[in-house]
């Protein structure tokens, strides 16, 4: 059999699985397995070789403690006490609780990096009040499953951290590419709401400005944990600690300041330790399978012929990247960012690699065209979140609600394209 | 993380209970309660082990100016045996993510027997994964394969959590095919 009617049934197999329901990483697996040992004829054993080189590395032990960091301040209820104190210093704009929700995203970003902690933690706190003040709900739930997106770009990016431990870049040049593109991102979806609600007030009623005094009080609540935050990111851009050690320290003092505010239990230590396995075991499950299926393609010679092939497209550097999002925008429909990430990623880099693309710039705009998908229907994985914390309203809502935020995310996906120096000026300065 | 239907753990059994079904009702309680604690909670914990690890790396570098070197090496092996060994648990909770686009729009009998071709090859590729795992080991054994750190770590432990997991994996998906045999044979083999 020729390898380009081997990959074509590979492809047909693995879409087969998946669409039966098979786990992903199981799906991907069986695949790589049947195509290893049949196609390549290699033996068994390179299947635990590659899971086992693959998950071997001490740079990937970031993500497990810096989801610990998150799962911590998030089950100690860190989060309605941020979100409180966001909404007495910014709900008197226009746009109010909206503006809060996509102003705490970004600072809860800084904590956590998972889009599903975000969606879900502002759809239970946020939306809430947001209702009992009338409240457009499309606006409400389209800016907290949109602003989610900030998550995966602010540091600690769990995503950009995966991303890089498993195809050897710079874990601190990513998290400080993700800062300047972040804080455009939480502008620009500001300046959305405010032109929104300007044009219709009705969408989203002004606040009553609060006292100073109250607001001061609501600061000095939050202080603690605003400098964790910049304890742990300080530590990682300063060279003083690697990522992992700095993850450690975060997580370390996320549950020392939890003790401290009376808010930590041994119930909610081990929830949080218990998720933070959960999460840790699923996707590097996934990453370990894409590896050996990675390890099959390249023993059957496939990934040098694709790569050749659309290396030779008549389109450029830039047609390829812009085919690259059309593929994420169909593929966002039914997967997820990270597991995009691991079945497409064996593939792309090494055609961007050989077109002279930057990886560091590369994995800043994949976090925004794969995350994007966690938000178009009819898989988005930020809607289902949202419907199962919200349930009475539907998916549909969220949907028409979240439309109008695409613009200011392919607009500051163009604006990274144009200046790329807005990913490459941090990390060029760290050095 | 998933909406997942209920064929896993929690679905209740047919009341028909003859000997055989006692004593393998006992090797089910027996799997999942190491899918608990040895896969979930002993693994968790483990999380917290290499939190403390880092630190104590950390504190041997900037105080007493002598890094131990410990964290950079068992700190992956560790990786390694939370994502393996964690996978039962992991697969118990239904946290492994999954496309539920057309399974959802299907009939219940339907779905219910396309999950039972599903879970018989994920449970191939954990027996795959258990034959493949213990190959490696022998092979560390046999060629005395060692890290490449000041420790010299003989390979050959660390890799045995692969086994363990596969093995704690495989394990749990034959309770999750009996029992979904069990309530299709009872369904009297789909209406």
């Amino acid at each position: 059999m020729d390898p380009i009617t081997f990959l074509i049934l590979m492809v047909a197999a693995l879409m087969l699985l998946m669409f039966c329901g098979l786990e992903i990483a199981w799906s991907v697996g069986v695949v790589a397995t049947a195509g290893l040992i049949w196609y390549t004829g290699q033996p068994i054993d390179q299947l635990a070789a590659a899971t086992w080189s693959s998950l071997n590395s001490f740079t990937l032990t970031a993500m497990p403690l810096f989801i610990l960091m998150g799962n911590i301040l998030g089950n100690s209820g860190v989060h309605e006490r941020l979100f409180n104190a966001i909404d007495k210093w910014i709900g008197h704009m226009p746009g109010g609780l909206v503006c809060s929700v996509i102003f705490g995203n970004a600072i809860f970003a800084a904590m956590s990096g998972s889009t599903i902690a975000a969606t879900a933690t502002f759809g239970k706190i946020a939306f809430p009040v947001m209702e009992k003040k009338k409240y457009d709900p499309a606006l409400s739930l389209g800016a907290i499953a949109s602003s989610s997106i900030l998550a995966p770009l602010i540091p600690p990016s769990i995503l950009l951290i995966i991303y890089g431990a498993w195809q050897g870049v710079s874990i601190v040049d990513l998290l400080a590419a993700g800062v300047i593109p972040g804080l455009t991102l939480t502008a620009l979806f500001i300046i959305t709401v405010v032109i929104r609600v300007m044009i219709n007030p009705s969408l989203a009623q002004r606040q009553e400005k609060v006292p100073l005094a109250e607001r001061v009080k609501a600061l000095t609540d939050i202080l603690p944990f605003a400098l964790l935050i910049f304890g742990v990111l300080g530590a990682i851009f300063g060279g003083l600690m690697t990522p992992t050690e700095a993850a450690a320290l975060g997580s370390f003092l996320a549950i020392v300041l939890a003790l401290l505010a009376g808010r930590l239990t041994l119930p909610i230590l081990k929830k949080s330790l218990l998720e933070t396995l959960s999460v840790t075991s699923f996707s590097l499950f996934i990453m370990a399978m894409a590896t050996v299926m990675s390890h099959t393609l390249n023993s059957a010679g496939i990934i040098p012929l694709v790569k050749d092939y659309v290396i030779s497209l008549p389109i450029g550097k830039y047609g390829v990247i812009i085919m690259f999002f059309m593929m994420y925008i169909v593929m966002g429909s039914f997967f997820d960012s990270w597991s995009m990430l691991f079945l497409t990623f064996p593939f792309v880099m090494p055609i961007l690699m050989n077109l002279g693309v930057n990886p560091i710039w590369w994995g800043v705009i994949y976090v925004m065209a794969g995350e994007q998908s966690t938000i178009t229907p009819p898989f988005g994985l930020s809607l289902f979140v949202l419907r199962s914390v919200v349930p009475q309203h539907t998916m549909g809502t969220t949907v028409r609600g979240a439309l109008p935020f695409m613009i200011p995310i392919y607009l500051n996906i163009i604006l990274c394209m144009v200046f790329p120096q807005m990913c490459l000026w941090l990390p060029s300065l760290i050095k | 993380m998933h909406l997942q239907f209920g064929v896993g753990s929690g679905q209740a059994l047919p009341t028909l209970s003859t000997g055989g079904q006692a004593q393998m009702d006992k090797l089910f309680r027996v799997v999942e309660w190491f899918s608990h604690y040895v896969s979930g909670v002993l693994m968790a914990g483990s999380i917290f082990i290499l939190m403390l690890m880092v630190l104590v790396e950390v504190v041997t570098r900037y105080i007493m100016n002598q890094p131990l070197s410990l964290a950079d090496e068992y700190g992956g092996y560790m990786l390694v045996a939370m994502t393996m060994v964690g996978l039962a648990y992991t697969w118990k909770e239904k946290g492994h993510i999954y496309v539920d686009l057309v399974v959802n729009r299907l009939p219940d009998s339907l779905r219910m027997k396309l999950r039972l071709v599903t879970l018989i090859l994920a449970m191939i590729l954990s027996v795959l994964l258990v034959v493949a795992s213990w190959e490696l080991v022998s092979q560390s054994f046999l060629f005395g394969a060692r890290s490449g750190s000041w420790l010299r770590t003989p390979l050959a432990w660390p890799q045995m959590t692969l086994i363990l997991g596969s093995v704690m994996l495989a394990a749990q998906l034959f309770v999750d095919i009996v029992r979904l045999v069990r309530s299709l044979t009872a369904a009297g083999g789909g209406r």
